[in-house]
């Protein structure tokens, strides 16, 4: 009796679970489809909706996709679950090779996808990618070819960009004349074996951890950024690369591969410690030619080249 | 069975029971379009839209809403205490705008809204979008302690975003409306408290027809700040702040009108400070009252037209000078 009784909270609990929502999970992915349009096997096509995973997803073609969003205004809650592709980037270990061409979750050419909550990992062509005005947060991207990239008009908050093959957050999507307008903010990148994150022309960085990075740590070359208050430290190229008419302050740089700054001359910094260590072969704190505005500690000194 | 273990399989059961209450949402009360239409979704709630809410609690859309009448709201907050989760889902008007910055049109006009409130308190409402609608996306002129996080307000005819009271607003996605991408209006009708303060934190405002925020002129009792956030591309100015203010941290790039305006138009001395920006590509980069805004550690790049006003306190760079008017 108790059995029954059990049971039949948790059938009652189950068929409440969705909330509206459209449940994504493997059963429904690889045997009917999650959705009205959505045939079985992967990629599980999402058009405008809702969306909540109620179980891991696990895609074993390494060409295949997980997640393909085929209109505007999509929401995806991954409700803790992970979607896992096949590719691994062993830590210890060798440089990861980027197996595949499936991503975890992308889409059209369509704006506004939210995706949060969750993990994506193991998708050689990359974790999320997606196009303007997506948001991304709570989510850890691992292991990919890349670990999120957005474009125009994008918000990417407190998301784990770690050990991918390419870089762990990107906001420019192709060109250098896309991701313009990205809000990219308190995310941890780490281990990644290009550039920790890359920011376009108007984007705000700030509060993210970059550290262990193959290239630089925040690489922001093209068009006009505010970066505030980041924590970057060994990295195999630059620690800050930023634009004409960029202000990088408030950053603690330390102990990366190339400069620490690396500004254009028409950039402006205050308030940042910035440390070498020439052993990891740092050449020097700050290049020659950006706006001092004061207030910055380099290598131990209170001037700055 | 043992009377002991009856005993603990009933309190067993009953825990699970009131698990499955809170599984089935008791308390949250469900909103989607099949109850909009029946009415009854709350007691006062009539069918058809508007939605309307008139008491404390806590609801949850559980499927998208949409709106045919352009002069009718879909959700109406008549109560205090109220928090609304769009639960990702869309909530739709009838009009459709395209295009971006000055080139945002809309086919249709209306009075309705996406989710309207008026001289309330205690409203929240988050993660989800509203578009469409011809008097605005979320319309709250006169709510105090409101908050608003993870709202996608875009292509309405009128702002995206309407407030008028203090409120929080954190992780919006503001784009393409034909109004301004956050109005803030500063009457004081109908509030208790006649201080409003709106923050906005970490979001995006961007390719709106006219200001990416607007606030009206106040007698020095409002102020709004904007906290690592983008403004990017909107038709005229990037800020047009008529009251008291703050803008830190955050990049004002492209905008047809000025970069940031702030209190040089209130006929009142506003205080404000500007730390920490990029500010390119404006018409011009600031306007600022003349005594009573200070500014420091900005980068205000290459703008059109000159900059005038505010007081630097600090070094800023200004098209490759530190000197700045």
């Amino acid at each position: 009796m108790l059995v029954a009784a059990v049971a039949a909270v948790a059938g009652a609990g189950t068929a409440r679970a969705g909330d509206g929502r459209i449940e994504v999970n493997q059963a429904c992915a690889v045997s009917t489809g999650c959705t009205p349009s959505d045939t079985p096997g992967f990629p599980v096509a999402l058009p405008t909706g809702s969306y909540v995973l109620t179980g891991n997803l696990v895609v074993a073609d390494p060409d295949a996709t997980a997640i393909f969003v085929t209109e505007p205004h999509v929401w995806i809650d991954l409700a803790g679950f992970t979607i896992q592709g096949p590719n691994t980037c062993p830590n210890p270990g060798p440089l990861c090779a980027s197996v595949g061409f499936g991503h975890g979750i992308t889409s059209n050419p369509v704006p506004y996808t939210t995706v949060k909550n969750g993990i994506v990992r193991g998708f050689g062509s990359g974790g999320i990618v997606l196009r303007e005005h997506a948001r991304v947060e709570n989510v850890l991207a691992s292991e990919n070819g890349g670990g999120v990239r957005v474009n125009d008009g994008s918000l990417v908050r407190r998301v784990r960009a770690v050990r991918n093959l390419g870089t762990g957050i990107s906001g420019l999507l192709r060109l250098t004349t896309e991701g313009k307008a990205v809000v990219l903010v308190d995310n941890l990148v780490d281990r990644n074996q290009d550039t920790g994150i890359v920011a376009g022309e108007g984007s705000v960085v700030a509060g993210n951890l970059s550290d262990g990075n193959g290239g630089a740590g925040i690489d922001a070359f093209v068009g006009t950024q505010a970066i505030h208050d980041n924590r970057v430290r060994k990295n195999g190229g630059n620690g800050i690369r930023a634009s004409a008419g960029a202000i990088v302050e408030g950053n603690t740089v330390t102990e990366n591969a190339a400069l620490g700054l690396f500004l254009n001359g028409t950039a402006a910094y205050g308030f940042n410690v910035i440390r070498t260590d020439p052993a990891l072969g740092g050449s020097d704190t700050v290049n020659a030619g950006p706006q001092n505005l004061g207030n910055n500690l380099c290598d131990g000194a209170t001037t700055c080249p | 069975m043992s009377l002991s273990a009856a005993r603990a399989a009933c309190l067993l059961t009953s825990l699970l029971l009131a698990a499955g209450d809170a599984l089935a949402g008791a308390g949250v009360i469900e909103i989607n379009q099949a109850r909009a239409l029946a009415g009854g979704v709350t007691e006062e709630d009539t069918p058809g839209y508007p939605v309307t809410i008139g008491f404390p609690g806590s609801y949850r859309l559980t499927g998208p809403l949409h709106v045919a009448d352009p002069n009718l709201s879909a959700i109406e907050i008549t109560g205090n205490d109220v928090t609304l989760d769009l639960n990702g889902f869309v909530i739709s008007g009838p009009i459709a705008c395209q295009g971006s910055g000055s080139a945002v049109s809309c086919n249709g006009s209306g009075s309705g809204a996406g989710v309207f409130a008026f001289s309330r308190e205690g409203i929240a409402i988050e993660n989800g979008t509203v578009t469409g609608f011809g008097s605005g996306g979320i319309v709250l002129p006169t709510v105090e302690s409101c908050r608003l996080a993870r709202i996608n307000a875009v292509a309405n005819r009128g702002a995206g975003i309407h407030l008028g009271g203090s409120c929080e607003v954190d992780g919006v996605i503001v784009n393409g409306n034909r109004g301004a991408g956050i109005f803030v209006s500063t009457s004081d009708a109908g509030l208790e408290s006649p201080i409003d303060d709106v923050v906005v934190r970490e979001s995006v405002l961007s390719r709106n027809l006219v200001e990416g925020v607007f606030t009206t002129s106040a007698s020095g009792r409002d102020r709004f700040s904007l906290v690592r956030s983008t403004v990017w591309a909107n038709g005229l100015a990037g800020l047009d702040l008529r009251t008291e203010g703050d803008v830190l941290d955050s990049a004002i790039l492209g905008n047809g009108g000025g970069g940031i305006r702030l209190g040089a138009n209130s006929a009142d001395p506003d205080s404000g400070l500007v730390r920490g920006n990029a500010v390119q590509g404006n018409a011009f980069g600031f306007l600022f009252d003349p005594n009573h805004v200070g500014y420091t550690h900005n980068n205000f790049g290459v703008n059109a037209g000159a900059s005038s006003g505010g007081v630097p306190i600090g070094p800023n760079a200004c098209g490759g000078d530190t000197v700045c008017p």
